[in-house]
């Protein structure tokens, strides 16, 4: 197998899906507050998202949060909301694609290496096994077997 | 007795005979000097003895309240409970340096001495390693994070115990964590001595093998007790957050997870040798990572120790570590390079390597997460995060295909598989899956996503289940307990594999149980006393506060009666109490755990007049993990008190088995 198709195919894969991954919500839809959330760090509890933060402040955000949704603000309105009032660092998905796309760069990186190294190392080729681990049976001894095998069959039932 | 000095002199002398093995071992190689050797060993020996001591000393100070140390002082009070004062020594850095040196040292000293007669030729090497393992963290508790510096003046009573770690899971969690992390440091000697002295052929791995299932068993159940520890007490609903400290013990657990599975390739088919070393070496650094991420305060997160100079001290060692095991291993490349082949893609091997290749992506995968924060903001100098969507969306798939893979490579044979045997033994499995998406779509459910998991997971149910009952249906005797019987031939004759099966078996309840999140509902708001408010099958009823208050704490509780179908079916108490000696406010949930699902009961805020802030949960299938841990830990057991490996097979794939015949643990 050629490696440098199977290295393209990788690479222009990893890009896409990291594309389809960065998009995230539909920017014009009303989310829900779970939904906000689930993709806001928490400014009073670090490491945890809003949703998860049991604070008394995160809960008092957390009813700003469902007052915008009850008014029917989109994804992206919620967002920049976020941003001015918390910074970059409160939107729990990564803004830039860079972090997106590594990931499936790397799954299909990997993949490729693995279909790569089997391909070169599957069938026989230079430096093979000197002798198959279980030698191919004569036909007499493949005939004896098979006898033998029917009648432990025949025993065990 | 002045216990910081005598406690700081103990960790002198902890960390001269560290140096000394570390030293004399190395001499002991190189010269080929048996006795240089032995003298390696004796030094390893002694720093463990004196590890020992300083723990021992810092379990007195702080059963005796001996406030003179400020650590005593930071982490109990004259009013901590017994068992969480003994836990106080692992609840702070110092204390938990301490002990992770103690339990590095138990490993190390265990470990040699039952290697030394078994692998003389490796044993040397490893001692050397273990040692420098252990100077390192002598000398970071000597100059960077000393458990027993003094306090002046000394203070009446101390600090107590932070009281989101007093809780039962805080006291056993970490304990298992840490002897799954420091238990890979024997794995990691032996395969470094397997590099340093040439001796590649004879399974290093056959002999180190026990360790590494037993270190990977306790860290698998550290980090579900983890879960249950964040799921009892942090009062956020869940049991996973993605936090970059969770993250840390995942790293370790993912490649050793495909360290277990990708070494029987090479004890099958001796192939694959270089990837394997690489892996258990990989290992021990992520685990090593781990600590320094916790410890370093690079990142902030819930469970961040305070920022130090140890993280300094971890950096160059990481370092260290890592160009020296993975440079031994570019030295020895030709040495490791596997002459066999694999047959065909379809065969166990290649299942095999699909396994690794999904298992190694997700630990690149949460370490780039983890860390593309901190290179963001070196390079460009903003703050972002990256959060629980992310790693949801991006190793959620991965998981997915990876267990699929659980249920679909213990039915593909070694070497070439047919694809009419596995056509017989699939079918089954695929009816359980499809079966299983079916009723769900009868039963309304629609999310995708949730039906395509339970339905994998049926399938990997019902795959494993039948290898359990092809393996008794082969064993199986005579009469009416023929099948039973047989299965408990079959599992005891091959523990190792059929403990192997147990363990899948609670991946899929896990499984079960982590799909629950997508029917996962909740509920938020203020009541009064007598309000009512339905969340899943439940009614919940605020009946009374109640507010009272002990030594410890001012308790703040709300009365809530749940009931279902009109019926009542509990009391649940969710608190909001303020401790008093730390002055910091903590919830203690409400909690209705069944098979189906879980009531989870948070109180937010309890005024003056009784009104209260609540928040609900309904998780359903929770359950399922904890039940899935514990298979999880059955299949180990069951792995573990198999015999070891047999010598013949060693000897077999060895070829030079000789020399140096390797005798399991």
């Amino acid at each position: 197998m050629r490696v440098w198709p199977l290295a393209a195919i990788a690479v222009l894969g990893g890009l896409a899906l990291g594309m389809v991954l960065t998009a995230g919500p539909n920017p014009d839809a009303v989310p829900t507050s779970d939904e906000v959330a689930g993709r806001m760090m928490s400014p009073f509890c670090p490491g945890l998202t809003l949703d998860e933060c049991p604070s008394d402040q995160a809960s008092r955000l957390r009813a700003e949060v469902d007052e915008m949704v009850r008014r029917g603000d989109t994804n992206a309105e919620i967002d920049r909301w976020i941003v001015d009032n918390f910074g970059e660092v409160a939107l729990a998905r990564p803004g830039g694609s860079l972090a997106w796309v590594a990931p499936p760069l790397m799954v299909l990186a990997g993949l490729a290496t693995v279909l790569v190294f089997l391909k070169r190392r599957s069938g026989p080729g230079p430096g093979a096994d000197p002798a198959p681990e279980t030698p191919e049976l004569s036909p007499q001894d493949e005939s004896l077997f098979e006898a033998d095998f029917k009648n432990f069959r025949r025993g065990s039932e | 007795m002045d216990v910081s000095a005598a406690g700081q002199a103990i960790l002198l002398a902890v960390l001269a005979c560290a140096v000394w093995s570390t030293g004399a071992s190395a001499l002991g190689v190189r010269r080929n000097d048996s006795r240089l050797a032995a003298s390696g060993e004796r030094g390893l020996f002694a720093a463990g003895f004196f590890v020992l001591a300083a723990t021992v000393l810092m379990v007195y100070a702080f059963f005796a309240r001996d406030f003179s140390l400020k650590y005593v002082h930071g982490y109990s009070s004259r009013s901590t409970s017994p068992m969480y004062t003994f836990s106080a020594l692992w609840s702070g850095m110092e204390g938990s340096l301490l002990f992770w040196t103690l339990l590095t040292a138990g490993f190390a000293v265990t470990a040699v001495a039952v290697q030394r007669r078994r692998r003389p030729d490796l044993t040397p090497v490893a001692t050397a390693v273990l040692a420098v393992i252990l100077a390192f963290f002598a000398g970071v508790l000597v100059f960077a994070a000393n458990p027993f510096e003094a306090l002046s003046p000394i203070p009446g009573d101390g600090r107590g115990l932070n009281p989101l770690l007093q809780s039962p899971f805080m006291a056993i969690h970490p304990v298992m964590l840490y002897l799954g992390m420091t238990g890979f440091a024997v794995p990691f000697a032996f395969a470094v001595a397997s590099l340093v002295t040439g001796r590649l052929e004879a399974g290093w791995f056959t002999s180190t093998r026990r360790w590494t299932v037993l270190a990977w068993s306790f860290l698998t159940v550290g980090i579900i007790l983890g879960g249950a520890w964040a799921y009892m007490e942090l009062g956020w609903g869940g049991y996973w957050a993605w936090d970059p400290v969770e993250n840390a013990s995942l790293l370790p657990w993912l490649t050793g997870t495909a360290f277990l599975h990708s070494v029987m390739i090479q004890e099958r088919r001796q192939m694959l040798k270089i990837w394997n070393v690489a892996l258990i070496l990989g290992t021990y650094c992520l685990a090593i990572f781990g600590t320094f991420l916790t410890r370093s305060g690079l990142l902030s997160s819930v469970h961040t120790f305070s920022e130090s100079p140890v993280g300094k001290m971890f950096l160059p060692f990481l370092a260290v570590m890592l160009v020296s095991a993975f440079g031994l291993l570019g030295w020895r490349y030709e040495k490791l390079r596997s002459q066999r082949h694999l047959e065909t893609m379809f065969s166990r091997e290649a299942m095999f390597l699909f396994n690794n290749l999904l298992l190694v992506t997700i630990a690149l995968t949460v370490l780039w997460g983890t860390l593309y924060p901190v290179i963001v903001e070196a390079v460009t100098g903003a703050r972002i995060s990256v959060g629980p969507p992310f790693f949801n969306a991006v190793v959620g798939p991965m998981g997915l295909a990876l267990l699929a893979l659980t249920g679909i490579g213990p039915l593909v044979a070694w070497r070439r598989a047919s694809w009419a045997s596995l056509r017989r033994q699939i079918f089954l499995p695929l009816v359980g899956g499809f079966a299983t998406i079916a009723s769900l779509a009868v039963s309304g459910v629609r999310s995708a996503g949730a039906m395509f998991g339970l339905g994998l997971t049926s399938f990997v149910a019902v795959a494993t289940i039948a290898e359990f009952a092809r393996g008794a249906r082969a064993h199986r005797g005579t009469g009416l307990l023929a099948y039973p019987r047989g299965l408990v031939s079959v599992i005891s004759g091959n523990r190792r594999r059929y403990g192997g099966y147990i363990v899948h078996l609670g991946v899929v309840l896990i499984c079960l149980g982590l799909s629950g999140t997508a029917f996962r509902q909740s509920w938020s708001g203020t009541m009064e006393p007598g309000g009512t408010f339905a969340i899943g099958r439940y009614d919940v009823t605020y009946e009374r506060p109640r507010v009272y208050s002990t030594d410890e704490k001012a308790v703040r509780m709300a009365v809530m009666n749940v009931s279902e179908d009109g019926r009542q079916v509990a009391q649940l108490t969710p608190q909001r109490n303020i401790h008093l000696v730390q002055d910091q406010a903590q919830s203690e949930i409400g909690l209705r755990s069944s098979l189906t699902d879980d009531l989870y009961l948070v109180l937010a805020q309890l005024d003056s007049n009784g009104r209260i802030t609540l928040r609900a949960w309904v998780n359903p299938l929770v359950a399922w993990i904890w039940i899935g841990g514990a298979f999880m830990a059955l299949g180990m057991a069951v792995i573990l008190s198999g015999r070891p490996p047999e010598q013949a097979k060693s000897a077999a794939s060895g070829g030079k088995a000789k020399e140096s015949v390797p005798v399991p643990v």
